[in-house]
């Protein structure tokens, strides 16, 4: 067997190398049954179910938590209404749009100069769904 | 004579520098726990790669460049505001600020009075305190733990919501309880480890002292320790009130503050400058300033094949500047939004980043009533409510007047009052602190507001790294991307701290003598 005639240049094999151990780390806890990736995100109201849904399954709430722990709480603080911020994701009040497919978007794409960050280049694709299942199963 | 002596009389009249001195080993410099500069040879003047360029003139900033002049390498630090320090700002009374949603204040305080809108203190085993013995600056203790602060919490479950409470009072009783409740389990044999007979007297006896429960019965019955309804005197032997029930001070939730203190960064005893956090940084800038160019904004970072460009504006005109290396201090929000050549995964790194928003408010009082009526010279109240903390000044006791810190708030709390005006987080202030100080309304004098996220060339507090990335992304950061090196608190394992920028500072030190050294 010959091989691959296109062999990736040492430095990028290190950067996937990196990128597959971050998503090795992430995933440990989120595995537990999470939604699917959002490939049709373009198709918002059949994800916006899949999303309920998933807010409905215990593991996956779970698994979301521990992420949003790691990854988000410094920021966006413990789960409470009190107060009225675009950055407590525990009110009802959305300021980026508040169905289930629109702060999945905000998750993965951020606002950078507003300093919340674009987690879409990071943890791997489950976590983000799991995020907001968990997100959506703490409002009231 | 001795040589220390010699060089102390000589120092006295001018003819050795302190620099000279600490260089010969004989005034204690620096160490820091991470990279040891200490015994490191200068490099040649003119030689190879010691043309540095730093951009930012924080701690980190300004610590690379005092560090990198020691060792012989020529320093250029491009500044973006008019004064150096960045988050270490310490505000007096004329001084002025504007955030990036145009309120603009200024501080009416009275003379010799001080807020502390970014860093308030530093442990005993910070490389801070050493930084502070090196440059001269004056340290006095600052009072973390005040037995006589006040916890309150309200909208919790039991007897105690809405309560004022001292914090011995809590505290001492807890541990109280605790205790009894542990030596009833020793006494019963009910624990997973078989103690043996003497072993379970020894448990005993520290639970005992622990609690300060009854010998006998190893009953906790209060304690002295949780203060007095009447103090002793001559007179009187003290009165006390009963001890607060378990399941009620359980309920109250006080438990989230007790541990605050014992966390290893809290731990006394702490420190503050005399006269303001900023003495700190004034003093660094006392010995790089003439290498700091103030209103210089850096715009663009630039590898190049044998160093670095930077390419900065300087009031409307672009500049650029080409040196060997190039250290960035910019903060994260700031450096996301600058055009750099740092690698992908660098900039992956870059963009998530928690640094997070935080805001203090500092409020000049006409009377010091915390100190008259309450008995509390200096330390920290603590609520559960959104201001989360009161910091009382631990300085200038007896004074009339007195400043202290109506709130030190992270989170969505500090989004909140960030969209507030100034005179409406006054307003914020007041009404969650006159609930732990009634006197807040009949002594307020003036106020004076930072949100972090809304001060220019900073727009944010500090971070954390995510502990699950410090194996993955983190190393990203502290390493050379060629010529290129990233500093600052964030980009260490002590982030919101002065340390974390100083020993940032000196690992990129390092890092650029060893590749010049090696050349
Ligand atoms: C509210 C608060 C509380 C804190 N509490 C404590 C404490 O109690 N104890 C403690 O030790 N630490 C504390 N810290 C942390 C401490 O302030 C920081 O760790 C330290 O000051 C960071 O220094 P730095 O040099 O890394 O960054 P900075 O001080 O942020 O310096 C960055 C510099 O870059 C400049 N800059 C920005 N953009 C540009 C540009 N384009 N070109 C050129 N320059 C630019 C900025 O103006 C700034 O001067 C606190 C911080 C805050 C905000
Ligand atoms: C560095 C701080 C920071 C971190 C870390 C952070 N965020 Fe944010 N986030 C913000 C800020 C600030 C806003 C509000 C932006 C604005 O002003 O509109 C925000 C907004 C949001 C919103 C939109 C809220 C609305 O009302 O529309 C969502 C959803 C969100 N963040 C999710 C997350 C999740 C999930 C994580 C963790 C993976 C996370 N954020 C981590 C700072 C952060």
């Amino acid at each position: 067997m010959r091989l691959a005639p296109h062999r990736l240049p040492p430095l990028l094999t290190l950067m996937l190398l990196m990128v597959l151990m971050v998503l090795m780390v992430l995933t440990a806890c989120a595995r537990a049954d999470s939604p699917k990736p959002a490939a049709d995100i373009d198709k918002p109201a059949r994800r916006d179910a899949e999303l309920i849904a998933a807010s409905k399954n215990p593991a996956t709430v779970k698994a979301g938590k521990a992420t949003y722990t790691a990854l988000c709480l410094a920021c966006h603080g413990a789960e409470t209404a009190k107060g009225d911020s675009p950055s407590n994701l525990f009110d009802p009040k959305w300021y980026h749009g508040g169905r289930p497919s629109e702060i999945e978007r905000t998750v993965l794409v951020g606002f950078l100069e507003k300093n919340m960050p674009p987690w879409g280049e990071v943890p791997p694709p489950e976590n983000p769904p799991a995020l907001v299942a968990f997100i959506l199963s703490q409002q009231k | 004579m001795t040589r220390r002596d010699f060089l102390e009389k000589a120092g006295r009249y001018g003819g050795a520098s302190f620099t000279t001195m600490t260089a010969l080993g004989l005034l204690s410099r620096a160490t820091g726990r991470g990279a040891e500069l200490q015994g490191l040879p200068s490099v040649a003047a003119g030689k190879p790669g010691t043309k540095v360029v730093i951009l930012g003139a924080g701690i980190a900033g300004m610590a690379a460049a005092y560090e990198l002049g020691k060792l012989g390498f020529t320093c250029t630090v491009l500044e973006a505001s008019q004064r150096p320090g960045g988050r270490s700002l310490t505000i007096r009374k004329g001084d002025t600020l504007t955030d990036t949603l145009g309120h603009t204040q200024t501080c009416a305080f009275d003379d010799g009075h001080y807020f502390n809108a970014g860093p308030a203190r530093f442990p005993q085993w910070q490389v801070t305190m050493d930084y502070c013995r090196e440059l001269g600056v004056a340290v006095e203790p600052f009072i973390n733990v005040n037995e006589n602060g006040l916890y309150y919490n309200e909208g919790v479950a039991g007897p105690l919501a809405g309560k004022r409470l001292r914090q011995r009072e809590a505290k001492a009783d807890a541990r109280g309880h605790i205790a009894e409740l542990l030596a009833k389990a020793v006494n019963t044999d009910k624990l997973d480890q078989k103690f043996t007979a003497e072993d379970k007297e020894r448990v005993l006896e520290f639970l005992r002292r622990e609690g300060d429960l009854n010998a006998d019965t190893l009953a906790y019955e209060g304690s002295s320790r949780r203060g007095f309804k009447k103090w002793p005197s001559v007179t009187s032997t003290g009165e006390m009130d009963p001890a607060l029930d378990l399941l009620a001070l359980l309920q109250a939730n006080f438990s989230v503050h007790f541990h605050r203190n014992n966390e290893f960064e809290y731990q006394s005893a702490l420190f503050q400058p005399v006269g303001g956090m900023d003495m700190l940084a004034k003093a660094l800038f006392a010995k790089v300033k003439l290498v700091v160019r103030f209103g210089c904004a850096a715009q663009e970072i630039r590898k190049t094949p044998t160093g670095a460009r930077v390419v900065y504006t300087e009031g409307a005109e672009t500049k650029e500047l080409i040196a060997d290396h190039c250290i960035c201090t910019l903060p994260p929000p700031i450096l996301r939004t600058t055009a750099h050549d740092f690698g992908p995964m660098v900039k992956n790194t870059l963009n998530i980043i928690p640094f997070q928003n935080s805001a203090r408010i500092g409020l000049q009082f006409k009377r010091r009533f915390w100190e008259d009526d309450d008995r509390i010279f200096g330390g920290i109240s603590w609520t559960n409510q959104p201001i989360n903390e009161i910091y009382y000044p631990s300085h200038g006791f007896f004074q009339p007047k007195g400043v202290l810190i109506g709130y030190y708030m992270f989170g969505p709390p500090s989004d909140e009052v960030t969209q507030l005006t100034p005179a409406d987080r006054i307003e914020y202030a007041m009404k969650q602190g006159e609930k732990l100080h009634p006197q807040y309304r009949a002594e307020f004098d003036n106020a004076f507001s930072v949100n972090w996220s809304t001060v220019p060339h900073i727009k944010g507090c500090l971070s954390h790294f995510p502990e699950k990335l410090t194996k993955t992304l983190y190393p990203f950061l502290i390493k050379p991307d060629g010529n290129l090196h990233l500093a600052g608190d964030w980009a260490s394992h002590l982030g919101g701290w002065q340390a974390g920028a100083f020993e940032s500072a000196r690992h990129v030190v390092k890092n650029i003598h060893a590749k010049v050294a090696a050349l």
